[in-house]
């Protein structure tokens, strides 16, 4: 696949998952914990992407997840950029990884973005919010599994050939 | 790479300096409200579409009981009808009364219903489905039958959003219903906890009494349920008098409200 096709193939990604994020993220809440489609996106493309490719998926993943909840940009963004930059650095090691091993990575990436927004913008109850963090970066590696393993093979095809973005 | 990584963080930062200055003035930055315009079209007809698909399977296993409800709101409705009709005649009366001794019409008169399309718990904020083209506009109350909901922060042409009364960056003048009642300034904790600051020490209070708006506001209407009282502090270091409101309305659970304008 092209850089410009798999660059379309994101943007295209982003926003099926900023739909879903707005229409059935309440819905789909599991205990009182709704997925975070938004950050399983930015996450998987990350995972499969260059360092620099990785902040620029955790950079549009805070910009729309902050925009659609009418919340501080500048939190949202800054706590899934560097997270999603680290895992892109990690991952461009030329490591094979396994989808069930992207789950993991998601759900620790999850809970590693939402602990530096409970610091750039700390919420009223610390402990709720925790408590949900936890809920969401379990669901979210879930789903991390599907996303990871259908972009991988949009990207990298049946070989698993590198991918640059 | 490091320099392009530190690009985005300042970018980030400029975007919501950019976003902080555009909600001061009660509107959304040019961003976001591209974001909004890309994503909602399709967001909320996938959202009705999940709504009538459940609403068509709940109402198959429920068929017999729904048709007795269906009855009783009927019957529900006329007489709320009659209350409405009512109230409608009385507070004409009292706007009359009020023009003719020179005093402005009292605020919330005008009723816009909306639907709630989100609800964000951390950040205390729900979007309603009326905007500026329904005649909503900043500040404006938002209430359910339970009591005072929020206030409108910032407006779109059919959308708007609310920061709820949990909100602890929201303040709304408040009396607690004593005889005299007792005026002071009730902000949000969490979504079961407001506190209730009196500037007076020596104000009489007591577990159990009703929490209403205060009207001191142009824009929200006096006597809007709030909450009870369910803890009186006392802060004699600070000068404060505090009582802990616990909210009639359950945030989480709201689907309609009412703008009241």
């Amino acid at each position: 696949m092209s850089p410009t096709l798999r660059v379309v193939v994101c943007a295209l990604g982003f926003w099926i998952m900023a739909t879903l994020e707005q229409a059935l993220a309440p819905k789909l809440s599991v205990f009182g914990c709704p997925p975070d489609f938004l950050m399983v996106m930015g996450a998987s493309i990350a995972l499969l992407s260059t360092p620099l490719g990785g902040a620029w998926a955790g950079f549009f993943s805070g910009l729309l997840q902050g925009a659609l909840a009418g919340a501080n940009l500048t939190a949202y963004v800054i706590s899934r950029i560097l997270p999603a930059f680290g895992i892109a650095w990690m991952s461009d090691l030329d490591i094979r990884i396994a989808p069930t091993v992207a789950g993991l990575i998601v759900a620790a990436t999850t809970l590693v973005s939402q602990l530096l927004l409970m610091f750039l913008a700390p919420p009223p109850q610390i402990l709720p919010f925790l408590g949900a963090t936890i809920g969401t970066a379990m669901y979210n590696g879930v789903l991390a599994i599907p996303v990871y393993s259908l972009l991988r093979r949009l990207f990298k095809g049946k070989e698993g050939a590198g991918l640059r973005l | 790479m490091i320099v392009t990584l530190i690009a985005l963080c300042v970018l980030g930062v400029l975007l919501g300096r950019w976003q902080n200055s555009a909600r001061s003035q009660s509107r959304l930055d040019p961003v976001s409200r591209t974001i909004h315009t890309v994503v909602n079209p399709i967001a909320h007809s996938i959202d009705a579409a999940w709504d009538n698909i459940g609403d068509f399977f709940d109402g198959l296993g429920r068929s017999q009981s729904l048709v007795a409800e269906n009855r009783r709101l009927r019957d529900l409705a006329r007489v709320a009808a009659q209350y409405t009709e009512t109230e409608k005649r009385l507070t004409q009366k009292i706007d009359q009364l009020r023009k003719m001794m020179g005093y402005q019409p009292e605020p919330g008169r005008k009723r816009i219903a909306a639907d709630v399309i989100r609800y964000f718990p951390h950040e205390n904020k729900i979007t309603i489905s009326t905007g500026s083209r329904q005649g909503v506009t900043p500040n404006l109350a938002v209430v359910t039958a339970d009591g005072l909901v929020g206030v409108v922060q910032v407006v779109e042409a059919n959308r708007s959003e609310v920061l709820l009364v949990t909100s602890p960056i929201q303040k709304v003048g408040a009396v607690a219903l004593r005889d005299p009642p007792q005026p002071g300034i009730l902000r949000g904790e969490t979504a079961t906890r407001l506190l209730l600051d009196f500037v007076d020490t020596r104000t009489p209070l007591q577990v159990g009494d009703l929490v209403v708006t205060s009207g001191l506001s142009d824009t929200i209407p006096r006597g809007i349920e709030i909450g009870k009282i369910i803890q009186v502090e006392q802060d004699p270091d600070f000068g404060v008098r505090r009582a802990v409101v616990f909210p009639n309305v359950q945030m989480g659970q709201i689907r309609e409200v009412m703008v009241l304008k």
